[in-house]
This record gives C-alpha cells, sequence and structure tokens, in this order.
C-alpha cells in the first residue's frame, strides 16, 4: 500500500476495528512504524482500543480518544492524533466510529489529512440490518463520505454471519460486494473470510481473499496475518 | 423461518417490535439500549409510525399511556436509571390497564451506577417497583433470538391481557451480536379493543381510561379484578427452559446472560462426573414453580446465580419452600461471574450434597 494514513470506516457493527486492528499488525510486519489510532465516539463497547496489549507487542503505538474504556460515555477526541499526522515517519491507522456519525471525526482532521498520503476504507457486511441491500450500503457510504468530507478510496468485504456463515453466504457477499463496486466505481480491496472447515470459494474472483482465523478472540485473529 | 441477519441485541429488539406492529416509540436515550431508540429512529417512520425522543424517560412513559389507550401497539425502553424514573407512569399503566411494552436494559446501580451488565432490577420489574397491588409480565430472553422472539411474544401478552409487558435484558445481551432468523411471517394476535378511546362518533358512551377511582368499594373492585388477571396469567403464562435436567442430581438457577455461563459450567462439571442441571425461567413474573416441581424429586440442592446481591434468590427460596438447600453466588455493579467461582462452589456442594450426602 502506497498511502500511509488507512481510515477505516463503515456501518456499525460491520468489523471495523477487527479489520483496523489486522491491518495495523500486517504494516507492522512489514517493518513500518506504525500508530493506531482508536478514534470510535460512538460506542463505549466493544473497541479495539481493548486490543491495545496486541497491537504494542506489535510494537504499534496506540492513542485513543480521551476516555476509551473508561466506561465514561463521553465523544472526547485527543489531540495526540494531529502530531502524528504531519510526522511522516509514521504509517497510521485510524479505526473510527460507525455511521457518519462516527465519520464526523475524519471531518474533524480533515485539513490536517493529506490526500495523496491517505485511503479511506469503507467496510461492508451485507448480512446486517441496515446495509442488506445494494441501495442502502451506497446510502450509508454517501452519508460517511460527506460526513468525513473525503471520497471512498476501497470497498473491503466483510460479509459474514459469524459462525453460521455457510459458504453460499460467502458468495453471496462477494456477490454483494461485486454489485456495490460495480455501481459506485470504487475497487475492493479484499475479501475477508473467516477459516473453517467446509469453508471454501469455488468461484473465481479477482479481488484477494484475507482467510480470517476461525476462533473470534482477538490473539487468533491476528494469525491469518502471518 | 426466513432470512438470517447478524444483530446487534438491542437491534434485534427494535426489528421485533416493528415486526410485531408497533406504531408509536417514546424514549430518551441511555447506554446500554440506545440503539433501541436509534434504529426506531431510522426504521419505524418507514414502518408508517411515529418515533418520538421526549424531554424525559417521565414524559416518554406518559406518551406511552396516552398511545396505549387508542390500544395502538406502542413500546418504550431505557436503562435501570431510566426505568426507576418511568416507575410512576408504570403504576398508572397498571391501574388503567393501558398495554405497552417496556424494555430495561440493565446496568449497574444503585443510583447512575455505571455502564457495565446487571440483573439488579430483578425486584423492580417483578415486585413493583411503583406504587399499589399490580404486577407485569416480565419475559426474560438469554440470546439476540429470543430478544427478537419474546419482543414479539410481549406484544401479544400486553393485548392479551390489558397489561404492560416487560423486556428485562442486560448491557451484554443488549450490545451483543449474534445471528437472528427471522419468521418470514410474525404470529401477530389481533384482539378487539372495545376500551380504546378511539371516538365515539355518539354512537356509544365514551371510553375513559383512568386510573382514579376515589371510592373505596369501587377502586377495591378493581384491584380484585387486576389480582383476578395475574391468577389467570400465573396459571397460563409461566416460561421456562430445563437444560440437561433429567439425570442431574443439582440444579443451577440463573436467567439471561447467567444462564448462558450456566450452560458452559454444566459441560465443565460434566467432564468431572458431576451432573449438573439448569432451571431457566423465562417469565420472571409470573416465576415458573412448575420448573422446580418438575426436577425437586431429583435435585439434590440448588445453586443459584445472579449479576446481583440475590434478587430471584427469594424466589428460588419460595418455590422450594425449605424443601431443599439454596446455595447462591452473584456479582455487582457491572462485574459478571466468572466460571472458575462458580464451578468451585458446584464442587463444594457436591461434595457436600451427592457424594457424602
Amino acid at each position: 500500500m502506497e498511502k500511509r494514513i488507512h481510515i477505516i470506516t463503515g456501518h456499525y457493527g460491520v468489523g471495523k476495528s477487527e479489520i483496523s486492528v489486522n491491518l495495523a499488525v500486517k504494516l507492522s510486519k512489514q517493518g513500518r512504524k506504525v500508530l493506531f489510532a482508536d478514534m470510535d465516539i460512538i460506542n463505549p463497547y466493544f473497541r479495539s482500543n481493548e486490543a491495545r496489549h496486541i497491537l504494542e507487542k506489535h510494537g504499534i503505538e496506540v492513542t485513543a480518544t480521551k476516555f476509551a474504556n473508561t466506561n465514561v460515555d463521553i465523544p472526547a477526541l485527543t489531540g495526540e492524533l494531529r502530531k502524528y499526522l504531519f510526522d511522516r515517519s509514521y504509517d497510521i491507522v485510524m479505526d473510527v466510529g460507525g455511521d457518519n456519525a462516527g465519520a464526523l471525526v475524519v471531518g474533524r482532521y480533515r485539513n490536517e489529512i493529506r490526500d495523496k498520503e491517505a485511503a479511506l476504507y469503507y467496510v461492508i457486511n451485507c448480512f446486517r440490518p441496515e446495509t442488506a441491500t445494494v441501495s442502502s450500503v451506497i446510502n450509508v457510504l454517501n452519508e460517511i463520505r460527506d460526513a468525513s468530507r473525503m471520497d471512498v478510496s476501497y470497498l473491503i468485504n466483510n460479509s459474514h454471519l459469524m459462525d453460521d456463515t455457510t459458504n453460499s453466504d460467502i458468495e453471496k457477499g462477494i456477490d454483494f460486494a461485486q454489485e456495490v463496486s460495480k455501481t459506485t466505481k470504487i475497487p475492493i480491496v479484499f475479501h475477508a473470510v473467516m477459516k473453517k472447515d467446509g469453508i471454501k470459494i469455488s468461484k473465481d474472483i479477482k479481488e484477494p481473499v484475507f482467510w480470517l482465523n476461525k476462533t473470534m478472540t482477538l490473539e487468533n485473529h491476528l494469525q491469518f496475518l502471518e | 423461518m426466513g432470512q438470517k441477519l447478524l444483530m446487534r441485541g438491542n437491534e434485534a429488539i427494535a426489528e421485533a417490535a416493528i415486526r410485531a406492529g408497533c406504531l408509536h416509540y417514546f424514549g430518551y436515550p441511555i447506554t446500554p439500549q440506545t440503539e433501541i431508540a436509534h434504529y426506531m429512529a431510522k426504521k419505524l417512520p418507514k414502518a408508517g409510525g411515529v418515533f418520538l425522543q421526549a424531554e424525559s424517560e417521565v414524559a416518554a412513559i406518559n406518551m406511552v399511556y396516552g398511545a396505549g389507550s387508542t390500544g395502538t401497539r406502542v413500546m418504550t425502553s431505557s436503562s435501570s436509571p431510566g426505568i426507576s424514573l418511568k416507575q410512576e407512569g408504570l403504576s398508572y399503566l397498571a391501574g388503567a390497564q393501558v398495554p405497552a411494552v417496556v424494555v430495561n436494559i440493565v446496568r449497574g446501580g444503585p443510583g447512575l451506577g455505571g455502564i457495565q451488565p446487571a440483573q439488579s432490577d430483578y425486584f423492580q420489574a417483578c415486585k413493583g417497583g411503583g406504587h399499589g397491588d399490580y404486577r407485569q409480565i416480565v419475559l426474560a430472553p438469554s440470546s439476540v433470538q429470543e430478544l427478537y422472539e419474546l419482543t414479539v411474544e410481549a406484544f401479544n401478552l400486553a393485548d392479551r391481557y390489558r397489561m404492560v409487558a416487560m423486556i428485562l435484558g442486560d448491557g451484554i445481551l443488549g450490545q451483543m451480536m449474534e445471528v437472528v432468523e427471522f419468521r418470514d411471517k410474525e404470529p401477530i394476535e389481533d384482539y378487539d379493543k372495545p376500551w380504546a378511546t378511539v371516538g365515539h362518533g355518539n354512537a356509544r358512551e365514551q371510553n375513559v381510561v383512568t386510573s382514579i377511582h376515589l371510592s373505596p368499594a369501587v377502586l377495591e373492585k378493581m384491584n380484585q379484578n387486576l389480582q383476578d388477571k395475574y391468577e389467570i396469567i400465573k396459571q397460563k403464562e409461566c416460561r421456562y427452559e430445563l437444560y440437561n435436567w433429567e439425570d442431574a442430581e443439582l440444579f443451577i438457577v440463573a436467567y439471561g446472560t447467567v444462564a448462558r455461563i450456566a450452560k458452559s459450567i454444566i459441560e465443565m462439571a460434566k467432564r468431572e462426573g458431576i451432573k449438573v442441571g439448569l432451571v431457566r425461567p423465562v417469565t420472571l413474573w409470573p416465576f415458573p414453580q412448575e420448573a422446580f416441581e418438575k426436577v425437586i424429586g431429583r435435585a439434590k440442592a440448588f445453586l443459584t446465580v445472579e449479576m446481583s446481591s440475590g434478587q430471584m434468590l427469594e424466589d428460588v427460596l419460595l418455590a422450594v419452600n425449605g424443601r431443599r438447600k439454596v446455595y447462591f453466588h452473584g456479582r455487582m455493579g457491572g462485574m459478571v461471574p466468572v466460571r472458575d467461582d462458580i464451578m468451585k462452589m458446584v464442587r463444594d456442594i457436591y461434595k457436600k450434597h451427592v457424594k457424602n450426602g
């Protein structure tokens, strides 16, 4: 990836944090100096800051919103991020909260984010109720684009039903993402698929596949990068 | 069954309400249940309904009273401190016999407490947090699928008995994501509501939905009617799950999130040759006495586990009525019982009541 600022957005609950943590570890393994920014101002639970110890074990620096994991439900940003946005020695992964409300954070830093250095990713899960149709997924995409004041550079397909995912669900997700890509003319950077006995992709696809480990714990999840 | 979706518990409640024909939602945001309001704000208007963010929880429950008086399916939701604010309204709804669904996604208390899960509103939900001799049906789901199914059921029960049906969840159930498989068609029960205040067009006497009865004789009669209704509900509407019970010697009693932990304890105990069963009340009021009658013959002892100081415990003690020893393990303030602590108690109880019993 030629860009150094990776901004992960998407609808609430599509898997942004897991993708963000995985991406940060991958960049770190490629020898980059990485900053991970948990910028979720939407949900006080299940946030990537909980994976801080895993990230730090990989030599990744972490910054988070002021009250992350304190159970104080206040959407206060940190002043720290700005300095990293100007320091070109860092690759930055920004995990942003759900929907356009979460993407406001990107808009807040828009003047410090230079287009040629940054990529905005939009994560899709077609099994989430509010993004289960192509038109609704594009509606949310447009709302996020407007709130972040930034065009979406790539789609990430993370369509799944957790342990209930079948081969036909995976194919449905791929077809769905490809249709979104065709309609929006935004390329798919990869399809994330949970590794499991009997799970395979029989159809030919041009985009890469990331095989996620079966176990849902973050620690095991990271193995797919190795 | 039909479409499968990956849903957060709170979203499943809201979706279920819309599918059940709920047309009015009044609420005020509070963690950990705000996704219900968020989902309703987006989707209820599209389903022909009205979402309204009230100025307070007190206002919201009184809007529920008003809308519910017309016989329309109506809901509000909140979390513990917000449900406390609604108690006066809940008592009025009970007195005026207005059907409504109320959701409490419980967090640690008392007071403002915290935002982590708890089961410490059991007394408030089941024993009446408001004033007067009243009850409400209390349903305790244990998965996101059940949040959906029991929310639909809550609307039927509310209409069937003209009263409040409460969904009592906790912060874990509200926030967790699981797959929900939706029915193609919901089992919606359609009741005549001759009492509803929907305009009489001078064709009949006006309907009055009220809880004020200044004559003590009239008020006592109204109370007796309520008690007769509650008795029918106790006979007909108890729901529970018995798990791994047929050859069990010890029984864990747990509901909601904690029942899930209990199921993993049962598997751990199995590997150690300890036969543990689960009694899981699904209706907390009416409390399922029948479940205890089914297992009391084989039960050597009971262990109640809760995310509270021991609130359901009192109903378990009443159900067991001195016939067996009842032990208790609880965590408070948003802490969740952990397997090792419960397993240690299971081993001790087994030693005392089965091995050397």
